[in-house]
């Protein structure tokens, strides 16, 4: 289950997803409309809703189109809704890197916005947090992977905590990154990604032989500090 | 169910965009909407006319205020206009009924497409129809000011606005009122002056019963706030509000500290902290009414309101009180419900919102009361708790880790005049 095919259309949906939430205003409704029903597709499967009244106009049609797509399978979907935009719309890609930063709840109120960096200013530690695996491959900084920074963390550390697989799965398959480095605390990126839930990369870090047992200042191993239930469970197996 | 109508398809029905630069039309877009939006400051307001707020008996933006009381005093009932106002040409009215299913459903298309002010919103509220019957119908609700707009060609909903009956104590006068809310018109019939005609409309069948005075809030500024407040956010599901990017996490901060922050018990502590149950209904109400004399803008609610705004109803109103050993009603908590949907996400598809409505702290303290409420409202699977920063709430926000939000709430009251009233006194919270 961790870097097969599946996985990569899912994250490709992800983004597409992502862009189309944040740009929808600016698309067509018949672009947003044709996307809609593989999204429907994709995350609720076949059309299993009743059938909405001819009058509600907007309803009806949406319901049409997307029961119009019978047993499409869910990945089938997740590529067409990304061929979909691929097709309509150029470098949309660019475009989620960049944005990924500026949103927030207009509707009433949301958090107020925190720190804006400018781009110019970011480093590789940036670009792991926020998950842009394309700017870390394409960094002609030079960097050296187990390095720590102020905090005590690692590259793995953060992309471990922030829960981005891809880039966990770069930094080990690709960068050789160290999988049981310690920060300060004594916690492996293990400990961070069990703590913060985040499944699929506590399943791909003990796959490729992160230390289940290891512990912390505290004496605490990830199983003690996680919380989620099926991540506590994922790390059980072993005893 | 509710996704099937969440996505926006009419907005830019008739451009395609789509062979433009992205980011170039993003920032045109921004500097059209800066322009023409409305106020949102002070010092915005006083640099715009208010064409139709001029006309009405509202304080002017700069007047200052020492009276209290009426700026028109009431008209015969035989002097109020009998017909309808006008609408623009192809349009008419309908009183909206919304115990017909249908046409509730047809009223929650419309605010849910249509009741934001962000074209670009990731989120927008999902004002359920069971909702909707709770805010609209309380005792003595009347059919008649749940006010349509629609298209006479084909039937569709196009605006509305409404009204429920209320009393308000007013620093010391007690005044018989109408709260009006849900004031919305479609999107694709936007600044075409049809807001004022609602308006007048609401006035006039308003009017009609007898009652000459309203309050209303609103995001943007018109003439003249009675007071401002602010809204606050506490995350209750942090990892979620921050994968829909409602909140964020700065340069420096681990989620995994992020979720450490805002770790709460798993259990509310207080003992005797329990669910209202409709037995508790006389004396919470008693409760709330001595409380609510501290402040200078509140509701007075006869028991039967109390029983309407506070016995929960899953999905809608939840109100927790604490009793004590005698069996007494010390103190309640109390908010109510509203989901927003996430557009275009591929796993959350709702934010579950509580909203702060009224708190009564006598025995505990308020932060301590207002901290099993989030516990509660956490094992309810609330997503994020909502406080305006009014009543007391201060003395709770930042202890209990709210993080200031980014919007203004205005509160103004219609044919009344009285100094304005800091948030630390505006004891009223509307839907
Ligand atoms: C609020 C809304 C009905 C206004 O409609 P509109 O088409 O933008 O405005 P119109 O051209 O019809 O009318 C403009 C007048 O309405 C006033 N107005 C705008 N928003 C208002 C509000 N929330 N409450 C009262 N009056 C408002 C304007 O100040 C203006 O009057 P002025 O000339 O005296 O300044 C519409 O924008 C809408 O449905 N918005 C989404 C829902 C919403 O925000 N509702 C209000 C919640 S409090």
């Amino acid at each position: 289950m961790n870097s097969n095919s599946y996985s990569e259309i899912e994250r490709n949906f992800l983004k597409a997803c992502q862009y189309v939430q944040n740009n929808h205003s600016l698309l067509s409704s018949n672009l947003i409309s044709d996307l809609y029903k593989f999204y429907k597709q994709a995350v609720c499967g076949k059309c299993n809703v009743p059938k909405p009244s001819k009058f509600n106009f907007n309803a009806y049609n949406k319901w049409k189109l997307w029961s119009k797509l019978g047993n499409m399978s869910e990945i089938e979907a997740m590529q067409n809704y990304v061929q979909l935009l691929n097709n309509r719309i150029i470098n949309w890609e660019e475009d989620v890197d960049s944005q990924l930063n500026n949103n927030s709840w207009v509707v009433v109120s949301s958090l107020s916005a925190e720190e804006d960096i400018p781009e110019s200013t970011k480093d590789i530690y940036d670009w792991v947090k926020e998950g842009q695996l394309n700017k870390i491959k394409s960094s002609t900084e030079k960097f050296s992977v187990d390095i720590h920074d102020n905090q005590g963390m690692t590259l793995l550390h953060w992309a471990a905590d922030r829960g981005h697989l891809n880039v966990v799965q770069y930094l080990v398959v690709d960068m050789k990154a160290d999988m049981n480095c310690c920060d300060e605390e004594n916690q492996t990126p293990l400990h961070y990604a069990a703590a913060c839930g985040h499944l699929e990369v506590c399943k791909f870090l003990i796959d490729f032989g992160a230390d289940v047992n290891a512990l912390d200042n505290n004496n605490l191993s990830p199983k003690d500090i996680a919380e989620d239930l099926v991540v506590k469970q994922l790390l059980t197996v072993d005893d | 169910m509710m996704e099937e109508t969440n996505s926006k398809t009419e907005v830019v029905d008739g451009v395609d965009f789509d062979c433009l630069s992205v980011k170039d039309l993003k920032k045109a877009m921004e500097m059209i909407s800066r322009t023409q939006r409305p106020a949102r400051t002070p010092e915005e307001a006083l640099q715009k006319s208010y064409q139709f707020w001029n006309t009405q008996p509202v304080p002017k933006m700069d007047e200052s205020i020492n009276a209290n009381g009426p700026i028109e005093p009431d008209k015969p009932i035989e002097s109020i206009r009998q017909e309808p106002y006008s609408l623009p040409e192809g349009f008419n009215w309908d009183t909206i009924d919304i115990n017909d299913s249908s046409i509730l459903k047809e009223l929650y298309t419309l605010l849910n497409e249509n009741y934001v002010e962000d074209e670009d919103s990731m989120f927008r509220f999902d004002y359920p129809p069971d909702f909707l019957k709770w805010a609209l119908q309380p005792p003595g609700w009347s059919g008649d000011w749940h006010v349509g707009v629609r298209i006479s060609k084909s039937g569709r909903l196009v605006g509305f606005i409404s009204a429920i009956p209320a009393t308000l104590m007013i620093y010391n006068v007690k005044q018989k009122v109408v709260e009006i809310n849900f004031l919305c018109v479609h999107k694709k019939l936007r600044s075409k002056r049809v807001a004022p005609v609602l308006i007048r409309e609401i006035t006039r069948r308003v009017h009609k019963k007898g009652i000459y005075q309203a309050v209303y809030t609103a995001g943007v500024i018109l003439p003249k706030p009675v007071g401002t407040s602010r809204y606050w956010h506490r995350s209750l599901n942090p990892k979620k509000l921050i994968e829909v990017k409602f909140s964020h996490l700065s340069r420096n901060m681990t989620m995994q500290r992020t979720l450490r922050l805002f770790k709460l018990p798993d259990m509310p502590d207080i003992s005797g902290f329990r669910k209202l149950v409709i037995d508790d209904v006389p004396n919470a109400h008693k409760l709330l009414h001595e409380y609510l004399k501290k402040f200078d803008l509140v509701p007075i609610f006869t028991e039967e309101e109390f029983r309407h705004w506070f016995v929960p109803q899953t999905g809608i109103v939840d109100t927790y009180v604490v009793e004590n050993n005698n069996k007494e009603i010390t103190d309640m908590v109390s908010f109510y419900t509203l989901p927003s949907t996430v557009m275009h996400h591929p796993v959350h598809r709702s934010i579950k919102a509580a909203y702060s409505y009224y708190n009564v702290a006598n025995k505990i303290k308020l932060v301590d009361l207002m901290k099993n409420a989030l516990i509660a409202a956490r094992n309810d699977g609330f997503d994020v708790f909502n406080a305006l920063d009014l009543m007391e709430n201060k003395t709770f926000l930042e202890e209990l880790k709210f993080g200031i939000g980014d919007g203004n709430l205005q509160y103004y009251l219609y044919n009344w005049k009285c100094p304005p009233i800091p948030p630390e006194k505006i004891g009223l919270v509307l839907q």
